[in-house]
């Protein structure tokens, strides 16, 4: 028995494809696209049902975030404490909060009997009237420990409980990521992965932070379906047996509304350990579950002065940060990886980061040469100009964090790098105009997961303060719309499935109230998200 | 309870001083903390039994691998009862021992020694490197102790400028300790008596399979006169010799089992194919 096919008839539909930019209608057959035009033009196919719920609305190709953190689905059990209005996976609308006070009182309120501990996320002391003493989070609760992450991930204020359970409550050992107050003890503020890692050890939190269980990927994907994404990376996962299980088993459900790319998180154990990984994993792909990417960091966070940067450095004159990988190990990866055909995304987010990846990615493709490669720089904040150019002729692709542009771009003009690297920061402008593969990202947990935001960064460099970051950096609407849909797909080597709406591909739909090319591009963020289609499947937005 | 903090850039013998003194311990309980057992390898002979995290190894020693939390797992190993002798920690290749030790003295309370090991043949490339060399410069400032390794492939005088300029980079003296050789070298010279094309000459040795672990000298090139040449564990560098310096015969030095002076002596031959002499001078 032939397949039942549907055509979508919408009020337009910007396809991605260069060869129909623009079309009414969609014939959809077993979950993938098999016409592409005007109803007329469809008759050809046959019998079909005509499916008019999309008749008001604007169709693009699913969205496809190119890198976010599975983790995410934990974090929205944990009590939001930022500054701006963020959604949760549920469709609950989390205030953004500015005083202290109200801070605390969310917190106290989020002590629940039989937690161990009050956990915080997302506080931006930036933004916020005034920051947390050890005191003050004591008021959220006296006995057990309270933790407030900051957004930047860098920095957290705890109460003295977390303090004792931390062991740090009586050190005596000076350091300056454990500042103290008047009395000689710790304020409760833990500067730096050098103090705040172990006491999240101590405490008992990572876990909360870095495994998704099923439950947790279930949540994953109902953020990223609610702003649009059909296909959503998770880019950096130890992909250990129970992370890679609770991957396998939540996207076996049918129901699952995105598809994710999973990339194994390769720091540890030899290339070769590495490469077997992939492969064992590679090989329990599934349509809706892709494995077998790689990623590597090089550096930390410009924000949180661990990236590494080229001289002139850090705009107040920090020192340079850190390397997470040696030269040789970054070499040592990426011939191991162009041997074996497994892609590299390479987290470099100063300017000396990258410029050592392409480096050694150019030594390596000497000696392991391979066509189409698509190895990526991911975050890739400062590039410039003659490092974009060098990408392109390595056939490299850059996936920008455009979302820092309104988070951070002020501190990053005021303290960070200065204006005039801010200014290019996230050089989206450069890489259209030169033709270096891109896409742009949110990073989430990091910042918001929501494409048609991260697009509106792209376009209007506007930071949270309401100034113009580099506007020659700006790119146009369409370019932006190409970047979150056809430009993450190219750099997850999916473009031949995903990322347009043409005959062939899978029937992924992002389902717009409004038409982005129609409004003014400062409301680019403000369209509405309907639903969407995902393997030809309806997923109205919860 | 000892405890020290082996650092040191990738390659230059952390594993190896951990082995060797792990072979030393002589009924001390030494515990070993790596962070994964993915970059080090332990005597194999060493190991009694394995689990996820922790190898047991002979004479009540073990190898545990922390992971993330380095702190967590220090704080087991020293409340182990009974107590451990000695407490090594094998920090990454681009890790700062000083900041490892701030955490630890700060958590734990305990002070730790920091002991850098260097690779006396790469050292002084690795300052000046664009990338890692305020790394390693750190690596080296902040240490307790320097442990020299690769020494043997470095003459005398060469092992004393070193340890002089390994001295000058420092604010006050550290101890510094050359590493007994891991093993045997082998070491042959060949007197080039005719002028050779002196870069096809060095291509040729750094491309040796097993390579030299290094090779120098003074030669006399056809068109460009005297250069210098060395290469160290298969790169090549190619110079002008210095103002004065008489030719000298190529000095090659390799691991026993691993060297191959008569490869080399047919290199230099084929070389020097107008019938320059040439002659093995001295193999140990």
């Amino acid at each position: 028995m032939p397949m039942k096919t549907t055509v979508y008839a919408a009020r337009r539909i910007l396809t991605m494809d260069s060869a129909r930019p623009e079309a009414t209608h969609v014939a959809v057959r077993d979950g993938r696209i098999v016409g592409v035009g005007s109803l007329d033009g469809l008759a050809g196919l046959g019998p079909h049902d005509l499916d008019e719920r999309f008749a008001d609305a604007v169709l693009l190709p699913g969205f496809v975030e190119g890198h976010t953190h599975s983790d995410a689905g934990n974090v929205w059990q944990l009590c939001y404490c930022g500054s701006f209005d963020r959604i949760g996976p549920d469709g609950r609308r989390w205030r953004g909060l500015r005083r202290a006070a109200d801070v605390l009182d969310r917190l106290r309120a989020a002590d629940r009997p039989g937690e161990p501990l009050v956990f915080g996320w997302g506080f931006d002391p930036l933004f916020v009237d005034r920051g947390f003493t050890r005191e003050d989070l004591d008021r959220a609760s006296a006995d057990k420990p309270v933790v407030v992450m900051h957004a930047s991930g860098h920095v957290a204020n705890v109460n003295t409980a977390a303090l004792r359970v931390a062991g740090l409550l009586d050190s005596k050992a000076r350091h300056d990521g454990l500042p103290r107050g008047p009395d000689g003890l710790p304020t409760g503020e833990l500067r730096g992965v050098e103090i705040l890692l172990p006491a999240a050890h101590a405490l008992g939190i990572v876990g909360a932070l870095s495994g998704t269980d099923e439950a947790g990927a279930w949540r994953f994907a109902q953020l990223a379906a609610r702003v649009g994404i059909t296909t959503v990376t998770d880019l950096g996962n130890l992909l250990d047996e129970p992370r890679s299980a609770a991957l396998l088993a939540a996207t076996a459900h049918d129901d699952f509304p995105v598809r994710i790319v999973s990339a194994l998180m390769a720091m540890d154990g030899s290339p070769q350990e590495v490469i077997a990984h992939a492969r064992a994993l590679q090989a329990r792909s599934t349509e809706r579950l892709r494995f077998g990417s790689l990623k590597i960091v090089l550096d930390g966070s410009i924000q949180g002065f661990s990236a590494r940067l080229r001289p002139p450095g850090y705009h107040d004159g920090a020192p340079n940060g850190l390397w997470y990988m040696a030269p040789e190990q970054v070499r040592g990866l990426y011939e191991a990886a162009l041997r074996t055909g497994f892609q590299v995304h390479a987290h470099a987010n100063g300017d000396e980061a990258a410029e050592l990846a392409l480096e050694c990615l150019e030594v390596a493709l000497a000696r392991c040469p391979r066509a189409n490669h698509r190895y990526t720089l991911q975050h890739a904040q400062m590039l410039d100009r003659a490092q974009l150019e060098r990408m392109r002729r390595l056939g490299m692709g850059a996936n920008f964090f455009a979302n820092h542009l309104y988070y951070w771009g002020d501190v990053h003009v005021a303290r960070t790098i200065g204006p005039e690297r801010a200014a290019r920061m996230n050089p989206c402008g450069t890489a259209l105009e030169l033709g270096v593969p891109f896409s742009i990202h949110s990073d989430e947990p990091v910042t918001p997961m929501a494409p048609l935001f991260t697009a509106w960064c792209a376009v209007n460099r506007t930071t949270a303060r309401g100034e113009v970051l580099g506007p020659a950096e700006r790119i146009p609407v369409a370019a932006a719309l190409h970047a979150i849909t056809l430009g993450s797909a190219w750099l997850l080597r999916l473009d031949r499935e995903i990322g347009s709406i043409e005959a062939g591909k899978r029937a992924d739909f992002a389902v717009l109230e409004e038409d982005p090319l129609a409004v003014p591009p400062q409301r680019l963020k403000d369209i509405a998200v309907r639903g969407t289609v995902a393997g030809g499947r309806w997923f109205a937005r919860p | 309870m000892t405890l020290t903090i082996i650092g040191g850039y990738l390659g230059a013998g952390k594993t190896t001083l951990v082995n060797r003194r792990l072979r030393a311990a002589q009924g001390r309980r030494i515990a070993v903390l790596v962070n994964d057992f993915g970059e080090v390898n332990v005597d194999a002979e060493l190991v009694e039994g394995r689990t996820d995290d922790v190898l047991r190894l002979t004479g009540g020693c073990i190898c545990c691998s922390f992971g993330a939390d380095l702190v967590g797992a220090l704080r087991r190993v020293l409340a182990h009862d009974p107590p451990y002798d000695e407490v090594l920690v094998e920090a990454s290749g681009v890790a700062s021992p000083s900041a490892i030790a701030r955490t630890i003295e700060v958590f734990l309370g305990r002070q730790a020694r920091r002991l850098t090991v260097v690779d006396a043949t790469r050292i002084r490339a690795l300052v000046d490197d664009r990338y890692v060399g305020d790394t390693v410069r750190r690596q080296l400032a902040d240490a307790d102790e320097l442990v020299l390794t690769h020494g043997e492939t470095l003459d005398e005088e060469e092992l004393a400028g070193l340890r002089a300029w390994l001295a000058s980079r420092r604010l006050e003296p550290v101890p510094i300790h050359a590493a007994p050789a891991a093993e045997r070298f082998l070491r042959c010279a060949v007197s080039v008596e005719r002028p050779v094309d002196v870069a096809a000459l060095g291509a040729a040795i750094a491309a040796l399979d097993p390579p030299v672990e290094r090779a120098k000298g003074i030669l006399r090139d056809r068109s460009r006169g005297l250069l210098a040449l060395q290469v160290v564990r298969g790169r090549l560098e190619l110079g002008p010799a210095p103002v004065g310096a008489p030719a000298t015969a190529l000095v090659c030095i390799g691991l026993r089992g691993r060297f191959d002076a008569a490869a080399i002596e047919a290199i230099v031959a084929g070389q020097a194919a107008d019938g320059g002499s040439v002659r093995r001078a001295l193999a140990q």
